[in-house]
């Protein structure tokens, strides 16, 4: 039988990669200053988060040109969202279960 | 994954969505400040639309006013009141922020929230204007308070979401006021300065 625990996702061990999808489950886009902002990470950091979980289909990036500077932003997928809502849904249950 | 290191990942990503979403460094001492200031705002235009400074007799016979200069005074009491509320409040969030650990900066949250701010606020302000030319200066208070409150409920999404209580309570102070019609004055004080130090005491003692 599958339990409810099964759900802990190994892609959001890590505190970055889950700060990232907290961070974009309640922000429709958010740009890679603001997120580098927000966690505090250095840009190699970030990016190399970022690129393991749009890797695993989480986040999709968006580029664009803001007048001449390329600007960078990310979203979260349906099936991030999803994969998201379950981990957190298995913390809860781990919490509920001791 | 122990309970603990489940409890604590939660609360990380709370805190993540919290700070990515809202800008947590309005500080309730500004409020009572703010409060203050209306009050002593409101003693001083009193005092002019009064005549308290046309009497040759007093201090402040070189000061002497006539009905036109009474309203040059009143608009430069408000926008020195505004100037100086903006100031503070702008100030206090920088200090608080600091003491976070964190920047206050233009973001797209801090946008967002200038932005829902002072759209209500602008409107509100060309109305008033519009009501004062037309000669309905008894609307004028009531819809200050109105439309600050708007204000107020707009921004709760992007700050703490008690500022939308605040903003049900000058709403509902405006209302009354527009009913009754007239003592804008202590309508005025007890909606700008009153509310402000009562909130801002609440939100002391709940955030501390």
């Amino acid at each position: 039988m599958k339990s409810l625990l099964d759900n802990i996702n190994k892609a959001f061990e890590n505190k970055s990669r889950l700060g990232i999808m907290s961070i974009l489950s309640v922000n429709d886009s958010v740009s890679f200053v603001r997120l580098k902002e927000l966690l505090g990470l250095s840009d190699g950091n970030l990016a190399s988060h970022i690129r393991s979980l749009e890797e695993a289909g989480y986040l999709t990036t968006q580029k664009q040109f803001i007048g001449r500077r390329p600007n960078t932003s990310f979203s979260i997928t349906e099936k991030g969202r999803k994969a998201f809502e379950e981990h957190i849904a298995a913390l809860e249950a781990l919490i509920r279960m001791s | 994954m122990k309970k603990n290191e489940a409890i604590d990942t939660l609360n990380t990503i709370r805190n993540m969505m919290e700070s990515s979403t809202k800008i947590m460094s309005l500080d309730g001492a500004a409020g009572i400040i703010v409060g203050i200031y209306a009050l002593v705002a409101a003693a001083c235009g009193f005092a002019v639309s009064h005549g308290a400074f046309d009497n040759s007799n007093t201090f402040f016979s070189s000061m002497t006013l006539v009905e036109r200069d009474r309203l040059t005074v009143l608009c430069i009491i408000a926008f020195v009141t505004i100037a100086a509320c903006v100031a503070t409040v702008i100030a206090m969030s920088k200090r608080k922020a600091h003491r976070r650990g964190e920047s206050l900066r233009l973001n797209s949250v801090s946008l967002r929230l200038l932005g829902s701010f002072f759209f209500p606020l602008l409107v509100g302000a060309l109305l008033c204007v519009i009501l004062f030319l037309n000669g309905y200066r008894q609307l004028v208070p009531p819809m200050m308070l109105i439309f600050y409150g708007l204000s107020l409920v707009g921004i709760s999404h992007y700050t703490y979401s008690d500022s939308r209580y605040l903003g049900y309570a000058e709403i509902t102070v405006g209302l009354i006021n527009a009913f009754v019609g007239d003592y804008g004055m202590i309508f005025w004080v007890v909606g700008f300065s009153f509310l402000h130090i009562i909130y801002g005491i609440y939100a002391m003692l709940k955030h501390k």
